[in-house]
């Protein structure tokens, strides 16, 4: 069965955090909030934000790892672009050239001996 | 024969001109490349900036509570050292991807530019120099050896350029999903990079509006010792003026109007600052609850920057989105030309511009 209870926690905590933001600010609006009052709101504030803090620099890190998987992606499609049908050719090309002057030379040679 | 090699030569002049690499869409791309990432180091640099702090306010917040976290850990992990080695941090991998963009670009780029058929048809036409000369020094001609490598060179000019074309056409079709997934991830990132910056801003600016109602609320209860001025006094006038500044000073972080104190069981409202007792109002008095007021002042000042800061941030998001929205365009329309030539539509012109924007207002902002 799906777990319909699963929640986003970056959600989560920034709507505590929202929710104590606007506590604060109610009680910084009553005037007969008293310093007791407003330093618990104040550090129910910091607190969520803190654990608001955490869900996204978790969330973060989680991405972080769907990014390598990407990087790591794109360097295969970078690898396979690095086999470059030209320098085949290329290469084959050069060989033969090589494989005529080496005949040319050797030919050269032998015919001189010929003569001689 | 004659008439054969022309009709080969025409067709190769041909096959050149329909199939070429799209380079207009190309460097439009590579131009709005390098304005998205300068445009994003700037952001993801602020964003570790942010993250910092973070990490400074949850040390902080943990030692007030009496739980400071020691510079150093309980035990030794020698596994978790070894996997820690070298690695990047979250930032760090973030420009990386950057830079594997860059070189599949680069890759790109050599495919479009880098060997050319010229380097190619040179190589074959010293072949056929070389059979020439082969043939010369046995003593024999081969006719028709120098057009029939001449033809070889033009043919397969052709046919590198096409194969260079396809090869450049299935590295882009086979990167360019990978390349639009990490912009997407760029873009859907500023979420968090917001979300983040936002609640510090809120808490500090919650910090500044606190100060500010302290002052107001001594204000309220250093007037209410003494007696009202008369109006038409000097210090009624200075009184009034302070009255009127204390107003605006409230409204600008966010504090009522009406925000009052009960005594026995009438709300006396501190914007009022009524003299309920029976001292005179002196130039001393008047003196103290100036200085309330200029200290105020500065509270105020720094929640407006905080404010502003906030939203000249939301605003830089706003627009390094679009740049990599706009970076996405021009992609997409580089994966259309590189099939079907046609007319750009997007240029990198506006990309760089907006780019550019970004990075200074980043560069403007303070931290929280």
């Amino acid at each position: 069965m799906p777990d319909n209870t699963s929640t986003d926690p970056v959600q989560e905590t920034r709507d505590a955090f929202n929710k104590a933001a606007a506590l604060f600010n109610d009680v910084l609006d009553n005037g007969d909030a008293d310093d007791a009052q407003i330093n618990a709101a104040q550090q129910a504030l910091e607190q969520t934000q803190i654990a608001y803090g955490d869900a996204v620099l978790s969330q973060l890190e989680q991405r972080t790892v769907f990014l390598r998987t990407l990087t790591r992606a794109l360097e295969q499609i970078i690898s396979s672009i690095q086999i470059n049908p030209i320098g085949d050719i290329l290469d084959r090309a050069d060989s033969l050239l090589a494989s005529v002057n080496k005949i040319i030379s050797n030919s050269g040679s032998s015919s001189g001996q010929d003569s001689a | 024969m004659n008439n054969r090699l022309i009709l080969t030569f025409i067709l190769g002049l041909f096959l050149a001109s329909c199939a070429q690499i799209p380079m207009g869409a190309f460097n439009s791309y590579r131009d709005a490349f390098t304005a998205a990432r300068t445009a994003s180091e700037a952001v993801l640099t602020e964003h570790e900036k942010t993250e910092k702090i973070q990490q400074e306010r949850k040390a902080a917040f943990q030692a007030s509570q009496g739980n400071p976290q020691p510079p150093f850990p309980e035990h030794f992990d020698p596994k978790k050292e070894i996997e820690n080695a070298g690695k990047k941090s979250g930032i760090e991998e973030r420009l990386a991807a950057w830079d594997v963009i860059s070189r599949y670009n680069d890759a790109l780029l050599a495919l479009a530019e880098g060997q050319t058929p010229t380097q190619l048809s040179g190589s074959f036409t010293a072949l056929g120099k070389s059979l020439d000369t082969f043939a010369g020094s046995l003593g024999a001609s081969i006719p028709g050896l120098g057009p029939v490598f001449s033809v070889a060179d033009t043919i397969l000019k052709v046919a590198e350029q096409e194969r260079v074309r396809r090869e450049f056409n299935r590295a882009l079709k086979a990167g360019e999903p990978v390349v639009m997934k990490i912009i997407d991830f760029y873009i859907d990132e500023t979420q968090y990079y917001y979300g983040l910056r936002r609640s510090q801003t809120v808490v500090a600016m919650a910090g500044q509006k606190r100060q500010v109602r302290n002052y107001a609320k001594q204000m309220y209860i250093l007037s209410r010792d003494y007696k009202e001025p008369a109006k038409d006094s000097d210090e009624g006038k200075s009184k009034s003026a302070i009255r009127k500044q204390m107003a605006e000073i409230m409204a600008a972080v966010g504090l009522p109007a009406n925000i009052s104190t009960t005594q026995n069981g009438v709300k006396e409202k501190w914007a009022a600052l009524e003299g309920k007792g029976s001292q005179p109002y002196t130039r001393i008095v008047d003196t103290q609850l100036l200085q309330f007021i200029q200290a105020a002042k500065s509270n105020v000042a720094a929640y407006q920057a905080q404010e502003k800061n906030l939203v000249a941030y939301y605003k830089a998001l706003g627009e390094y989105t679009l740049v990599l929205q706009k970076l996405k365009t021009i992609l997409e329309t580089l994966l259309v030309s590189a099939d079907t030539p046609m007319p750009l539509t997007s240029t990198a012109e506006t990309v760089l511009r907006t780019a550019l924007k970004v990075k200074s207002q980043i560069d403007a902002l303070e931290t929280p």
